[in-house]
């Protein structure tokens, strides 16, 4: 045991956590408690994770392991703790670095959440409970300097009097191999800290100045490829350059998290059918030789994180590869798949001003085909996909929110849960009232109403078949139907409400118009 | 690797008083310099009485519209002087202000240097 840290990482509850191995649990964590008490809600999506006796986390978020790992590598006194033990490293702690996915709840889904319900989304409470804890209090009243950073690092910009109040040094944004160790090494020397560091692209790490992680991720997380090629405006991502992690590398991390008795893998990529894929076309021998590998190492089972539904299509109707990978190569070893996927909109108008290449290697008028062929693709082949839309772009017109809801309609037949991402712009944040009255259009609760039917009606076979049927998970499978049921009730009784509301602010057909003329 | 460093950026000093300045003309003017030095790293030196972070409520629009370039933002002080000590150390930055009155632009006349103004948006009531 060490006599403490120089260098502590850690971030907040809602992030400190493997949410009972199952990953998607942890969107819970994103929305306010409704239905069931708060604890019994933040148990479910984010319980405690076993530590050691320093605090530090048997399984911690993938990103902090990464900045743990280039510390480390470069000499620093570094660890992850828990939030729960950061007194533990008081006296020796000087630097304390946090980061989180969405700081703030400014983020999708939580903004969405925050701006339905009018309640703030456990994340946030939780992040802000954290910062005011007497351990970080502490820590700034001895002089630690405080860095935080992550992908929902611009969140600070919003939230100025937070960042005085709580001390804050540096606010970093991008992947921050290249600069973590400067910026360490200065709050070390006590040599002025910059305020605000933004990462271009061009500064992104190249392969061999990504180290592998010391410590477990949660739930095994391992990437295989950092940023996409695919261009679409609302995403950050594709700005950076496109990197293939070598399998000699993914194995090495798969033997850290083994080494800790995580006994499967979660691929993280924005697309992991792309995995060395020609351009946007997925390639089988990469793919397959990289779960082969992954099958004769793990005992456990092999998960996607994110998965294109053009890459989906291509990848099964051009060489069978999704039936491959899930019945010759994944079978018998697991039974299904969980994967997040991206719909963003059923209007073909709409797809080529924000995501002309989503489509690709398909032209962006099959975008609608190439979402119902996937999810068919999908469903026969027992992956469950996790859908996102995203209503209330700026270039949004009520005829492609239309659009967006027939192509729901059509994936009823479909196992899957979709969720609606609203654009809330950041001022309306400070003003939810009026960004409800005045932005949330009749053709917004329609799909959003359609989304929580498709997901309500597929949910109960997830849970009791699919995802949650483990014995020991019985606890939050009853706790998760208390939820349900909650919501359900909810929507039967506030659904005559809400259509009626619906077609009150319908304007008129012509033929309302014609008789309300003539009489 | 040391990526963090003011000899491998184009340095920018700017003043910020808390008018609402023109964000895209400025990061035009940041992202000119920027290649004009043949580099995609900007250290922006920050003067402002609004005192750090509030100043980053001025500059949130250039952050957030900035893709390409990589931004270090360091807050110099929020006095004349502070402004007048960095200017008296430093040589190869190009100086920005929102206002040519203040104190902050007599600092710089003093010290001899040039500045660029940004144009702040007006603020039109009508009653």
């Amino acid at each position: 045991m060490s006599n403490g840290y120089e260098v502590v990482i850690t971030t907040d509850r809602t992030m400190m956590s493997n949410h009972h191995g199952k990953e998607f649990l942890g969107f819970m964590a994103t929305g306010p408690a409704i239905g069931i008490p708060e604890k019994l809600w933040m148990w479910i999506a984010a319980p405690k994770i076993k530590v050691d006796r320093e605090g530090k986390p048997q399984q911690a978020p993938y990103g902090l392991r990464k900045i743990e790992a280039k510390l480390i590598d470069d000499g620093f006194n570094a660890a992850i703790i828990d939030p729960d033990h950061l007194d533990k490293h008081l006296d020796s702690m000087r630097v304390l670095m946090i980061g989180h996915h969405d700081f703030f709840a400014f983020g999708p889904p939580s903004n969405e959440w925050w701006m339905i319900t009018g309640k703030e989304p456990v994340n946030r409470q939780s992040f802000i409970r954290f910062m005011n804890s007497p351990a970080v209090r502490k820590a700034k009243e001895r002089g630690v300097k405080i860095i935080v950073g992550g992908p929902a690092a611009w969140q600070w910009l919003w939230e100025l009097d937070r960042w005085r109040e709580w001390g804050v040094d540096t606010v970093v944004d991008g992947e921050a191999e290249r600069v973590v160790s400067d910026l360490v090494q200065r709050a070390l020397n006590g040599d002025p800290l910059p305020d605000y560091v933004y990462v271009g692209p061009h500064n992104s790490p190249s392969i061999d100045e990504i180290p592998v992680i010391k410590g477990a991720s949660v739930n095994g997380l391992v990437e295989i490829m950092r940023g996409c090629p695919r261009g679409c405006k609302f995403c950050s991502v594709t700005l950076r350059p496109l990197r293939y992690i070598p399998l000699e590398k993914i194995l090495q991390e798969v033997e850290v998290n083994l080494r800790a008795g995580i006994e499967s893998v979660l691929l993280h990529s924005e697309d992991v059918l792309l995995y060395h894929a020609d351009g946007v076309k997925p390639r089988p021998e990469p793919l397959i030789k990289l779960h082969r590998e992954l099958l004769n190492k793990i005992p456990g089972v092999v998960g996607w994180a994110h998965a294109s539904l053009a890459a989906i299509k291509y990848a099964e109707d051009e060489h069978h590869l999704i039936s491959k990978l899930m019945k010759d190569i994944l079978y018998p070893r697991q039974d299904f798949l969980g994967v997040e996927v991206g719909i963003e909109t059923g209007s073909v108008r709409l797809a080529k001003i924000i995501m002309p290449a989503k489509s690709a290697p398909y032209p962006p008028e099959k975008w609608p085909e190439v979402v119902e062929d996937a999810f068919a693709i999908m469903h026969e082949n027992r992956i469950v996909p996790a859908a996102t839309l995203i209503l209330g772009l700026p270039e949004e017109t009520p005829d492609d929110v239309v659009k967006t809801a027939e192509l729901i309609d059509r994936l009823r037949p479909y196992r899957s849960l979709i969720v609606p991402m609203f654009f809330v712009p950041m001022g309306a944040l400070k003003n939810m009232d009026w960004f409800r009255r005045n932005a949330i259009k009749p053709e917004h609760i329609e799909v959003l109403m359609k989304t929580l039917d498709h997901s309500l009606y597929w949910a109960d076979d997830l849970i009791n078949n699919i995802y949650l049927r483990e014995p020991h998970l019985a606890p939050v499978r009853w706790g998760l139907k208390l939820f349900l049921g909650y919501v359900k009730r909810k929507v039967k009784k506030l659904k005559p409400t809400i259509e009626a509301m619906i077609e009150a602010q319908r304007p008129p057909s012509e033929t309302e118009r014609e008789v309300s003329l003539t009489t | 690797m040391v990526l963090i460093t003011k000899v491998n950026a184009y340095r920018a000093a700017v003043v910020l008083t808390g008018k609402k300045i023109r964000s895209g003309y400025f990061l035009n003017i940041l992202l000119k310099g920027a290649a004009r030095r043949g580099t995609r790293n900007i250290v922006l030196t920050v003067f402002s009485p609004l005192g750090s972070p509030h100043y980053l409520e001025v500059l949130r629009d250039v952050i957030q519209n900035n893709i390409a370039n990589a931004l270090n933002i360091e807050f110099g002080g929020d006095t004349p002087e502070d402004l007048e000590r960095f200017l008296s150390n430093e040589d190869e930055v190009d100086l920005f202000l929102d206002d040519p009155s203040t104190p902050f632009a007599e600092k710089a006349r003093g010290l001899g240097r040039d500045f660029t103004l940004i144009p702040y948006e007006e603020v039109v009531t009508h009653e």
